[in-house]
């Protein structure tokens, strides 16, 4: 396994899974009624905004402001719902407060994904094998060459474009991004597919939630709201657009900025629990920022943090963060973290760099 | 209820219709199952205790039996429908965040109920459990609790001579079925007899007294000086002759509420008496024992303790021994269920299940989980001991 050079020495990769594993048992022993006030809270906050912002959206006609500012806050609660409140519900966080309405199993969210669909493919294939190429369909999600692991087809040079796309429509990209991998629509039918459930249940759980999130954008609220039905719809096509836009950068910049190395799937075979920590730190990259900041990123700007330890509170990551630092600073691995700017640049230098074929296929012609 | 009559089915059928369009509106507009859900952070800044999916009850007082059993008396919600003597409850409390479950008795009768709307639980506290001592220390009048509706099938029958048999906090639902029971006149043909540990820890003085005046005939046993139940007291209470007496159990029925050993031992002493096992009702204080079965080995015979996994959706079941240590993912798949499950290391939650109860040991963070009715990932969890699951 080349990426554990640094830590051959099992005794000294099994204290380092031993300091982790502390951690998060010591952060595990803080959970209680703090951690449950606090999603409460956010949970609260979202709600007023939404409701705020549906009403705000009427009263365009007073000034054109208040529709900038209904926009702004749907934007907003739609983020919210996403990131800080449904990704960490549905990684089963908060699954401990036994509470129907905060829970892993039950959680859907206002996005055209199918949140059942997306835990499947998210929780299990990103977080249990982050970054090993052809097997984390995330890494590119089969649009683009992140890296030398895929040879250059000419279609990579315009992948820039279809980046600009991909963050236009991202709520889509997260809704067929499981029926893309069992080519339920195209293409042949996955050989080894491991689907609990069927395909035409697939399918139909697919259709229902784009069904229900369009009806609700696009045909109930500006119905609802007759004499003004185009700017409530404008409106709420441009809320989802923020979302999408927010989403979909702040994702990018945790998993391809310029240093996060990628894995083959011959390196992670008989992996130990030490050696998943380490690909986890190597496959993720940090922000930096303020506490807002990382709650609209749904904590995250934590990536590495969240990788590591995905069902713990993220409200927890940034006190985490500290210690996972000084302990990767202890067995000498890199710990990818910086400005938001700073990470953001990176991704888009190595969407830039890898649309261009290696000098080697180039000299292959 | 009245799918039969065919006269009610229209306004039924009109409810239910308005009840599934108004669930889907609600899932459409805001991706709960319901707009109560949808709106519960709202009602909470004006009602902290409300729950969309729990029916709440007001702590009116609590009082100590004995050093270890309680009386919380409750004023349930008006949505809360009654009971029958002898019934229990699921009673909730959030307990750091964490919402727990836990089973008890009512051990205040119905038409007691029906006059002044409260109902009291009596509960024994375990020494080492996360809900019973929290609520002795923490709760307080005023406070909120959540409540199930009733439920359980211990109740009496229409025989006239009963015959109750109670260990302990066992006695809780036998005294609700008695102080419903004052003015009739089948009490006095019925007995008591009632296991206590010694008489300093002896509970509901006042009520025997009382029940002794209308008819009742109690007998007290205290087990630190009588011993557990046995043939001889049952004879001496009942006043029964050696030979088994079928005729003195005519139109007789036995209850027994106490812990597992106890009921087992009652039952085959009232058999020996001469009264038959389909007259004998009990209730179990948890979910009822596995029979210890015993392994021949070239040692000699080692007990071995069976546990139990019941897969309630399935309605299939498996048994093993308490040795074996396998993750009650792998137990199901063995039985030919197929869980939804990804990672298996605990990180996708993919194979979240709920447990309805049980005691299971997390793998991952090292710990033994709670008894009551809880999601767990069945990878990370094996059975400590018998387990319900919804699967």
């Amino acid at each position: 396994m080349q990426y554990t050079d640094k830590l051959k020495d099992p005794e000294k990769l099994n204290a380092f899974a031993g300091k982790l594993n502390t951690l998060r048992d010591e952060t595990l022993a803080k959970l209680g009624a703090e951690d449950a006030r606090y999603i409460r809270k956010l949970i609260l906050i979202q709600r007023s905004s939404e409701i705020a912002a549906r009403i705000l959206m009427v009263m365009g006609f007073i000034s054109p402001l208040l529709w900038v500012l209904a926009v702004l806050l749907l934007g907003f609660a739609k983020i919210l719902d996403n990131m800080e409140i449904g990704h960490n519900v549905m990684h089963g966080q908060y699954d401990w407060m036994n509470d129907p309405n905060i829970n892993s199993k039950n959680f859907e969210w206002d996005i055209l994904g199918d949140a059942g669909s997306w835990r499947r493919y998210h929780n299990y294939e990103h977080h249990t094998y982050t970054n090993v190429i052809g097997k984390d369909r995330d890494f590119g999600y089969g649009i683009f060459r992140l890296s030398d692991d895929l040879a250059w087809r000419p279609r990579n040079r315009w992948q820039i474009l279809h980046y600009l796309g991909l963050s236009t429509f991202f709520e889509w990209g997260i809704a067929y991004h499981e029926l893309a991998a069992e080519r339920v629509f195209f293409g042949k039918p996955k050989a080894n597919s491991e689907l609990p459930i069927s395909k035409s249940q697939l399918r139909k759980d697919f259709f229902r939630k784009i069904r229900r999130q369009l009806f609700k954008d696009y045909v109930f609220y500006p119905l609802l709201c007759w004499p003004v039905a185009a700017q409530v719809l404008l409106g709420n096509f441009l809320a989802n657009l923020i979302r999408n836009l927010w989403t979909s950068t702040v994702i990018f910049c945790g998993h391809f900025t310029e240093e996060v190395h990628t894995f083959t799937q011959e390196e992670i075979k008989n992996e130990s629990k030490g050696q998943w920590y380490y690909r986890q730190i190597l496959g993720s990259s940090n922000l930096e920022g303020s506490k807002w900041f990382h709650i609209m990123t749904g904590h995250l700007s934590c990536q590495i943090e969240h990788h590591l330890f995905p069902d713990i509170p993220a409200r927890h990551y940034p006190e985490m963060a500290k210690e996972v630092q000084a302990i990767c600073r202890e067995y000498d691995i890199p710990y990818n973290t910086g400005s938001f700017f700073k990470q953001y640049k990176t991704v888009l230098q190595r969407i830039l760099k890898y649309s261009a074929p290696t000098e080697a296929e180039v000299a292959m012609g | 209820m009245s799918a039969l009559n065919h006269s009610s089915n229209a306004p039924e059928n009109t409810t239910n219709a308005l009840r599934a369009f108004t669930g889907l509106l609600a899932r459409t507009l805001t991706n709960k199952e319901s707009f109560g859900a949808y709106l519960e952070p709202f009602i909470q800044l004006a009602k902290p205790d409300w729950r969309y999916n729990q029916m709440s009850a007001r702590v009116i007082s609590k009082r100590n039996e004995n050093h270890k059993i309680y009386t919380l008396t409750l004023k349930p919600s008006s949505r809360w429908q009654g009971f029958q003597a002898g019934q229990f409850v699921m009673l909730s409390v959030e307990i750091n965040g964490r919402m727990l479950t836990r089973t008890f008795s009512i051990s205040s009768a119905p038409r007691e109920f029906e006059r002044t709307g409260l109902i009291q639980v009596s509960i024994c506290e375990l020494p080492n459990g996360e809900v019973t001592p929290w609520l002795k220390s923490e709760l307080r009048p005023g406070d909120s609790v959540y409540l199930s509706q009733a439920m359980g099938e211990f109740c009496l029958h229409a025989l006239d001579k009963k015959i109750f048999i109670a260990g302990g906090s066992g006695i809780t639902p036998i005294r609700s079925m008695l102080r419903q029971a004052r003015n009739q006149p089948w009490l006095k043909d019925a007995h008591l007899l009632f296991y206590q540990d010694t008489p300093e820890e002896a509970i509901f003085a006042e009520d025997f007294a009382e029940l002794k005046q209308a008819g009742l005939t109690v007998h007290l046993f205290y087990s630190k000086q009588d011993g557990f139940i046995s043939l001889e007291h049952l004879r001496k209470a009942l006043k029964l002759s050696e030979t088994p007496d079928k005729t003195f159990f005519q139109r007789s029925e036995a209850y027994i509420c106490g812990p597992a050993p106890m009921i087992a031992s009652s039952r085959e002493i009232l058999q020996q008496a001469g009264l038959e096992d389909t007259f004998i009702h009990y209730e179990y204080f948890g979910r009822a024992p596995l029979p210890v079965r015993t392994n021949e080995t070239e040692s000699g015979t080692t007990k071995d303790e069976f546990i139990q996994v019941d897969y309630l959706t399935s309605g299939k079941q498996v048994q093993f021994s308490g040795a074996n240590s396998k993750s009650l993912l792998e137990l199901a798949e063995e039985q030919g269920l197929k869980p939804v499950s990804g990672c298996r290391m605990g990180i996708c939650h993919q194979c979240i299940c709920k447990k309805k109860t049980g005691r299971v040991f997390n793998t991952k963070t090292q710990t033994i989980s709670d008894s009551g009715p809880e999601d767990i990932q069945l990878c990370l969890s094996v059975p400590v001991g018998s387990v319900e699951l919804e699967l």
